[in-house]
């Protein structure tokens, strides 16, 4: 075979040249590729020629089109169209070139759906948790009038002569009402920690007297129950740190009312040791054991996980919820939280957790605690108003401030009727809910400041809300609330913040 | 007998390819097989008592409709735009692609259809139909549901 009918075979081995007329009839061929006679119509060989005359009716000439697939083969055809009305139609075989391309197409397309879709499941969870957090806080939120009442009401019987009876039964309420708010704190501060909405303090505290204080607390707490509490702090941990010290006390005490609350042992230790430091930087252990019993089967992970998970929405599992806090707040402080069994039956609660102390020591006096003032007698009363739309709220602060005596009330729950007291009476202090008839405290601040009249313009306003956030707490000062009681509040909680802001001096 | 070029055209793993096959062919696979170029299948259907070929081009998928060849849509006499109702990035820009076949190919009639509708919880189609509003149908090439209604539809819209 010579060379030119060689190359001629090679340039034609994958081509076949048909010519046809405006109605598809096939006028020439090869059979280079696949058998086409002479004289039939291209269109009955494969749909793809049934609308051919388009070709023909377009103002170009020359039509490329690619990989079209014919009869499990894969083509790429070109039309040219002649000045006679007629066409030639080239096909070039590709099927192994796209076979190939398909292959690497497929794992593309298949690895971009994959991601699609773990993406869009990611987003449907995170939706879900936002969900439940922000459910959970409306929920908790709700329950916060009802227990309000419970917690002062008891709070005030029990200030009252009752027999030993009734004292007993008073007591169990009020203890009931102290555990379900505490519930109830705990639910709204690790909502907040889910969505990373909270941000640590930094300020220098003495570690030294906040741990003696947490002990002396604890100690006679539980004065009554034959459990004794030590405290063993490490020689080379720090007297001073600088960080956010509620919330490290916070840990301390959830594992505290943890092991209190599943301990079946007479002993607790909590141990603060230094585990390493570096500069002003040191990581310190928190550990607390309990020497019989506490926690459930710790054996795996997924226990644990359990355990310390609200996601199956059981109440029973709410005991977890003190050691769920701990660990996300030490994971803000840079550390983790394990549960350890004890060779002698008890159980270790471990926090590492990293802070700053500062490098030269000195002494950080510790705020005294707010003392009940509930024996304060005025000789003159507090004309004071109460704006709260809930009847039950209403009845509360109505009866903690006329049952201590130093207090005449005027109750309001129509904003208009607020502002004409405001602007046409004298008035002492102002206790105002979070919203009355509809209209936000915060909205209803600037409007009492413009119409105010002079004396009541430098009253305190306090905010008694169930809006209980970091951020919305901060909201309330800056609109120039004095301070906030947080419901539920008990009887003492909201006269001691009373009197914090009151001049008293002019009352006595 | 009358013949009219029916591309479909969408996003990649939409369901194109199934659809045509469980209206040619009845039948339906699981498997995932990306559409490289285009296939063209036929069909005959009988409307108003007259015999139509439907001429049907499965075009491979693509992010924007501008990326098709253009030789493929030359003499397109209606579009079927199709997207999967578990992946919204498929009807994301819906709007602006259909504007642009409505631009670019002289008003030729366009359905846009939701297939996989199959994968919708049960119970809450009409809900999502509402919140589909843009599209014209929602389809399972799995299940069959509104296939065939889907091709009537479109032959109806080209007498």
């Amino acid at each position: 075979m010579s060379m030119d009918q060689l190359k001629r075979d090679y340039k034609s081995k994958d081509l076949q040249f048909v010519s046809i007329d405006g109605s598809g009839n096939v006028l020439t061929t090869d059979q280079q590729l696949f058998p086409l006679t002479k004289g039939t119509s291209i269109k009955d060989f494969h749909p793809f020629f049934e609308s051919i005359e388009i070709y023909f009716e377009d103002h170009d000439k020359h039509f490329k089109l690619e990989c079209v697939h014919i009869n499990e083969r894969i083509f790429d055809i070109d039309f040219l169209i002649n000045t006679d009305n007629t066409a030639v139609v080239i096909f070039r075989e590709g099927t192994d070139f796209y076979n190939r391309v398909q292959v690497i197409a497929q794992k593309r397309n298949e690895s971009i759906i994959s991601q699609e879709s773990l993406e869009l499941k990611n987003l449907i969870l995170k939706e879900q948790e936002e969900f439940k957090n922000v459910f959970i806080r409306n929920f908790s939120h709700e329950l916060r009038n009802p227990l309000t009442l419970v917690s002062s009401f008891s709070s005030m019987l029990l200030k009252t002569e009752l027999n030993l009876d009734q004292q007993m039964l008073v007591e169990a309420v009020k203890d009931q009402s102290d555990k379900l708010r505490d519930i109830l704190n705990d639910i709204i501060d690790l909502s907040i920690l889910k969505t990373n909405s909270l941000s640590l303090e930094s300020a220098p505290f003495a570690l030294d007297k906040l741990l003696k204080r947490i002990h002396l607390n604890y100690t006679t707490a539980i004065a009554s129950k034959e459990i004794k509490i030590s405290l063993e702090v490490g020689s080379t941990v720090p007297k001073n740190l600088i960080g956010d010290k509620r919330r490290f006390e916070q840990i301390i005490t959830n594992f505290l009312d943890n092991a209190l609350r599943h301990g079946k042992g007479e002993k607790l230790q909590i141990i603060i040791k230094e585990n390493q430091r570096r500069a002003n930087k040191t990581s310190l252990r928190i550990q607390v054991n309990t020497n019989k019993g506490i926690i459930p089967d710790l054996s795996n992970v997924s226990s644990l996980e359990e355990y310390a998970s609200l996601d199956k929405g059981d109440l029973e599992k709410t005991t977890g919820l003190s050691f769920s806090i701990a660990r996300e707040l030490a994971q803000l402080m840079d550390g983790k939280i394990a549960i350890k069994q004890n060779e002698d039956g008890g159980t270790s609660q471990i926090a590492d957790i990293k802070l700053t102390f500062p490098l030269h020591h000195t002494e950080i006096e510790e705020k005294p605690e707010d003392k009940t003032v509930n024996k304060i007698k005025f000789s003159e009363k507090v004309r004071t108003i109460i704006a709260e739309n809930n009847s039950v709220t209403q009845m509360t602060a109505l009866k903690v401030l006329v049952g201590s005596g130093n207090f005449d009330t005027q109750v309001f729950t129509d904003p208009k009727q607020l502002l004409h007291a405001v602007e046409n009476e004298e008035h002492d202090l102002i206790l105002m809910s979070s919203s009355l008839s509809h209209m936000d405290a915060i909205e209803l601040m600037s409007l009492i400041k413009e119409f105010a009249n002079d004396h009541n313009k430098k009253i305190p306003i306090i905010a008694v809300s169930t809006k209980t956030l970091p951020e919305e707490l901060t909201a309330y000062r800056k609109a120039g609330f004095k301070d906030v009681v947080k419901k539920p509040y008990t009887d003492d909680e909201l006269l001691n913040t009373i009197y914090k802001r009151l001049n008293i001096k002019k009352f006595k | 007998m009358v013949s009219k070029k029916i591309v479909i055209v969408g996003h990649f793993g939409v369901g194109k390819t199934s659809l045509i096959r469980r209206f040619v062919e009845d039948i339906f696979s699981e498997d995932y097989k990306v559409t490289i170029g285009v296939h063209i299948l036929k069909k005959t259907v009988e409307i108003n008592d007259k015999e139509i070929n439907l001429i049907l081009w499965d075009t491979e998928g693509t992010d924007d409709i501008e990326e098709i060849r253009k030789a493929y849509l030359l003499g397109t006499h209606g579009f079927i735009f199709v997207c999967d109702l578990s992946r919204p990035i498929t009807y994301k820009n819906i709007e602006s692609q259909i504007d642009y076949l409505k631009t670019n190919f002289n008003n030729v009639p366009i359905l846009s259809i939701g297939n996989k509708s199959d994968l919708l919880p049960k119970g809450s189609i009409s809900g999502k139909k509402e919140e589909m509003s843009f599209l014209d149908m929602l389809v399972s090439a799995k299940e069959g549901n509104n296939v065939q209604r889907l091709f009537e539809k479109m032959a109806k819209m080209l007498f």
